[in-house]
């Protein structure tokens, strides 16, 4: 597979799953001078900037908040022969939570609590 | 740094102690603790912090509660002139009030204005800013603590309840909403909490007993059951990666945090030192 057919792929892929909750207000940005690889794997490094609506097809579930929001990420299209390609994105997700403004609980969930047994109470 | 509790929602010693002194003792205690908040006074004044039912192996005594309060909760330093200072908010080199993490706040200030709110709810007195004001009271209900963390921001909530017109028909129940501290954990089972003496699966009444202790079993004062799940695991990390190779368009989800219930559902009585709390409370004792 050639860079260029590359570019266009990841291109569809981003507006196929990232257009559907954030339509793009620009045009798919993408670093021509990124696309590294063989023949069998090509990264193509994209920005998607858009807002976000969606109101049919919300991401996760969420209501639109109707803010701009960019997204950052890596897409290694596998070029695999005869069988459609294999896309696997890398995807600044913390970036797009944080523009969204979820919010993070903040606490790990355990299966043994690191006290010792009797330990003295607290607060 | 304080032991973590391992619930979500908790109340442990120091609410437990401050309940005591709360609900016991002259009708005074309650209006002495709202002049001093009223007027500001340091928390250095608040005997409370002094209770011989708080001194433990962490924090031995009113000198070290205050220190708590004021690094941890407060986010304050001393500034060299005997006053604790809380610095003011910056993105890279101060971000965050003391242990509360990813928050920045006064929480002093939250802390001290729900303090004046619940105590005059407690006391049938109208809300006044001016500290010279006379306070009469013209009830006594008797108030609950409860502390829910991990939230964005914190919260001093106050709600009550009139149950007649008498001056004990009634009560406040104050929950403190709250971030999440640094080293927060949280049980992914109810059945994982400390295994002290008061802990209990499936409590068949309200009745204390064994192994709650004392032969007779006599209802509990109080208590604090949890029912859910016997655990609550996140997804294992492979499962949901989102790097993971598919056609064009068909993008894995990347929701953070999923969890999938397993196994019965149980009804557990944490233990005090996990938040929970003693079948008889814990009485506030004087300073020594």
């Amino acid at each position: 597979m050639d860079t260029d057919r590359a570019v266009a792929l990841a291109r569809e892929d981003v507006d196929a799953g990232v257009g559907r909750w954030l339509p793009a207000t620009a045009d798919l940005e993408i670093d021509l001078s990124g696309p590294v690889g063989d023949s069998a794997f090509i990264a193509v490094r994209w920005v998607h900037r858009g807002t976000n609506t969606g109101a049919d097809d919300p991401f996760l579930g969420l209501a639109p908040t109707g803010d701009l929001v960019e997204v950052h990420g890596v897409t290694l299209v596998e070029d695999c022969g005869d069988a459609e390609p294999v896309f696997h994105r890398f995807v600044d997700w913390v970036g797009v939570f944080d523009q969204l403004g979820m919010a993070v609980g903040g606490r790990l969930t355990v299966s043994e609590h690191p006290g010792q047994i009797g330990s003295p109470p607290d607060a | 740094m304080p032991i973590p509790m391992p619930y979500y929602l908790e109340k442990g010693p120091l609410f437990a102690v401050l309940e005591s002194y709360i609900n016991t003792g002259p009708d005074s205690r309650l209006v002495d603790a709202l002049k001093k908040f009223r007027k500001g006074d340091p928390w250095e004044s608040f005997e409370v912090l002094g209770s011989g039912s708080l001194k433990n192996p962490n924090q031995r005594d009113a000198a070290d509660w205050v220190k708590h309060l004021h690094q941890h909760c407060f986010g304050k330093a001393p500034d060299g002139k005997g006053n604790w200072v809380q610095q003011p908010f910056h993105p890279v080199t101060n971000p965050q009030t003391g242990y509360w993490l990813g928050y920045y706040g006064d929480v002093d200030s939250i802390v001290r204005e729900t303090f004046i709110r619940l105590l005059e709810v407690a006391l049938g007195v109208d809300h006044d800013t001016n500290p010279n004001t006379p306070i009469v009271p013209t009830r006594r209900w008797p108030v609950v603590f409860l502390w829910k963390c991990s939230q964005s921001w914190f919260e001093g909530w106050v709600t009550w309840h009139r149950r007649g017109n008498g001056p004990k028909d009634g009560e406040v129940t104050v929950i403190w909403a709250t971030p999440s501290v640094e080293g927060s954990i949280v049980l992914d089972s109810p059945l994982a909490g400390r295994n002290l003496a008061e802990y209990r699966v499936d409590p068949i009444s309200t009745k204390t007993g064994p192994p709650w202790g004392g032969a007779a079993a006599v209802e509990a004062t109080q208590g604090m059951w949890v029912v859910t799940h016997e655990r609550n695991k996140p997804y294992a990390g492979s499962a949901v990666t989102t790097t993971a190779g598919s056609p064009k368009g068909q993008w894995p989800s990347p929701m953070p945090g999923r969890v999938c219930a397993e196994g019965r559902v149980v009804t557990v009585a944490p233990s005090m030192a996990d938040g929970g709390v003693l079948a008889e409370g814990l009485a506030f004792t004087p300073p020594t």
